[in-house]
């Protein structure tokens, strides 16, 4: 298990003072007492909003940054005193097409990183036949890499991820700027490596509906600090958002305010009316929902058609986080 | 250094080799460059009167040609390192930088990698200059034994060389004053064109500086002259001189490093 505890990373840069040419020295909290346990087979989401801290997070589990204060320990060693035990054990696949040589082949690539890795010749050979067969690519191999597609270039940096087997790997990003298909594609080979290789995975992702997909656990992170964590179950009861009703009338009535008035009655300022009267939305509890459709028949209301949508956990950040930033105004105030 | 080691410096020099240096283009500027330079340089000679020995080095026309393609293929050599030591800035931008930090392997086998890939990209030059020198001096059985090792002892400190200046990269990609630094001061201090030993004192003494100045003088010492004492006196200094680029090299990787992990700048775009 790699156990981080209570991990804070502080910038400190110096900064143009406006209208001088002088500089001043500043500190920027980036990341602020984050734990978190990640366990091989599961993979772990972390998500926030840009400029969040999840990049910072994932550099600093990597070995790539030096935490300020915290703890790192990975299979039962001091990461933070013990840098290189890190390194060994795990490896860091970030979205886009970097970290290759394009002008190498895919195989000339992942030769010369496991010989950085040490592995000994003949074991990487067998593992870099097996990782061009995962990821798909074996019959390009001898391709220069500038010749692939995005996609190919993609899950040749995933394969350059496994070439030390790692315990753990940390996905920053992987599906960015990649097709529909392709992003599946990869979400596929994602799965697989928790699953079949039980690898302990963190992912960080703006799509949120890839981290629903994939993520066993959810950390939610705003402003470097964790506002949130849970299953992607338990974050959506967490944040107690109603089930959301949409009613569209036929066009023969409309959602006036005489129309709704019961409704506004009963639920108070959870109804909007939108499109011109013609829509009608209710945020309600679950258990409100049969009420809600008898009060529509009751009233008699045309409608065209009725969608029930439980909620996201799209919906479930963006409130976690609007609610987070709202206290964070409160308590500066 | 262990057989990791050398893997690890043998498969870096590799890969410098496949994504910066190969290619028929490179292989064309790197011959240009020097080869124009030379041409320049010789033809700016030609008005001076070396039989009358105005410079006690040279005196005859062959001597002057010979003394510039030694210092033309030594400082070729040099510079090949320092513009190697900037695809560190290319591959920070690109990604690479940060993805081999991430592994465990040995830092120094990294940077003496980077530079032996550099100074291999030499070779061919390095034989055309040799074939040339020889007919120039006509001393065919010497310098079949004499220019192998020349290039050997090239390539050793020019890796020395190279690794320090790639250790200096690591630091940041906004270092392009290197270049300004290396680039004339170094062809002017390590005697490129003319004779160190006409320079002051205190000049001679920033010459020692430079590992270029020692290397060029037991070039030129075992090619044009054959005094035992000056090969053996240089030698030594070369090998004093290497050994402080070494230490400085391990001292400023570790710095650089650990900069890097403070400030999160093994990946910048």
């Amino acid at each position: 298990m790699y156990e981080v505890i209570s991990l804070v990373k502080e910038y400190h840069n110096q900064v143009k003072k406006s209208r001088s040419l002088l500089k001043e020295k500043t500190t920027k909290l980036a990341v602020n007492n984050i734990s978190m346990d990640i366990r091989e087979g599961k993979i772990i989401g972390l998500l926030g909003i840009n400029g969040a801290g999840k990049t910072t997070t994932i550099k600093m589990l990597s070995s790539l940054l030096k935490p300020t204060s915290g703890e790192l320990i990975i299979d039962g060693i001091d990461g933070v005193e013990n840098p290189f035990e890190i390194k060994k054990r795990v490896n860091m696949v970030a979205g886009g097409e970097r970290a290759l040589y394009w002008k190498m082949t895919a195989k000339e690539n992942l030769v010369y990183f496991g010989t950085l890795y040490n592995i000994p010749k003949k074991e990487l050979e067998i593992r870099i036949s097996e990782l061009l067969s995962l990821v798909g690519l074996e019959e390009v191999k001898d391709l220069e890499v500038e010749k692939y597609s995005k996609g190919m270039k993609q899950r040749l940096q995933i394969a350059r991820g496994l070439i030390n087997n790692p315990k753990y790997l940390f996905l920053d990003e992987p599906t960015l700027g990649l097709d529909v298909s392709i992003a599946r594609e990869m979400r596929t080979y994602v799965r697989k490596l928790a699953v079949e290789k039980q690898k302990g995975l963190v992912l960080t992702t703006h799509y949120i509906t890839e981290a629903e997909e994939l993520c066993d656990y959810i950390y939610l992170i705003n402003e470097g600090t964790i506002i949130s964590q849970g299953t992607p179950h338990e974050l959506i009861q967490s944040a107690r958002l109603g089930t959301e009703i949409i009613v569209r009338t036929n066009r023969k009535t409309s959602f006036t305010e005489e129309v709704i008035y019961p409704f506004i009655l009963k639920y108070g300022n959870q109804v909007i009316v939108m499109d011109n009267l013609l829509e009608l939305r209710v945020s309600l509890k679950r258990s409100n929902v049969s009420d809600f459709l008898g009060l529509l028949i009751t009233q008699k209301i045309e409608y065209e058609s009725i969608n029930i949508a439980e909620p996201t956990l799209e919906a479930t950040l963006i409130e976690l986080t609007k609610q987070n930033s709202i206290k964070g105004e409160d308590n500066n105030e | 250094m262990n057989n990791k080691s050398i893997r690890i410096l043998l498969s870096e020099a590799k890969k410098m080799h496949y994504s910066y240096n190969s290619g028929f283009k490179n292989l064309i500027s790197s011959y240009a460059w020097p080869i124009l330079l030379l041409i320049q340089t010789f033809y700016s000679y030609q008005s001076f009167d070396f039989s009358a020995g105005i410079w006690a080095d040279f005196n005859s026309p062959k001597h002057v040609i010979v003394y510039l393609l030694l210092g033309f293929v030594g400082y070729n050599s040099f510079m090949l390192l320092v513009t190697g030591a900037f695809y560190t800035r290319r591959e920070r931008e690109d990604g690479t930088l940060e993805a081999i930090f991430q592994t465990p392997a040995n830092r120094l086998s990294i940077l003496f990698g980077r530079a032996l890939g550099s100074s291999v990209a030499n070779a061919s030059l390095f034989i055309l200059f040799g074939i040339v020198i020889t007919i120039i001096t006509g001393e065919v059985s010497r310098m079949i034994f004499l220019w192998p090792f020349v290039f050997v002892l090239m390539l050793i400190t020019g890796s020395i060389w190279g690794a320090f200046i790639n250790s200096i990269f690591l630091f940041s990609r906004d270092i392009d004053i290197i270049f300004t630094i290396l680039d004339e001061p170094m062809s002017f201090f390590a005697g490129v064109k003319f004779p160190v030993s006409i320079l002051p004192i205190g000049v001679r003494l920033i010459s020692n500086l430079f590992p270029l100045s020692a290397i060029l003088a037991l070039m030129r010492e075992m090619t044009l002259g054959n005094n035992h004492i000056d090969i053996v006196s240089n030698l030594l200094l070369l090998f004093v001189i290497s050994d402080i680029f070494i230490v400085l090299t391990v001292i400023i990787e570790k710095k650089a490093e650990a900069y890097n992990t403070e400030n999160g700048s093994f990946n910048l775009f």
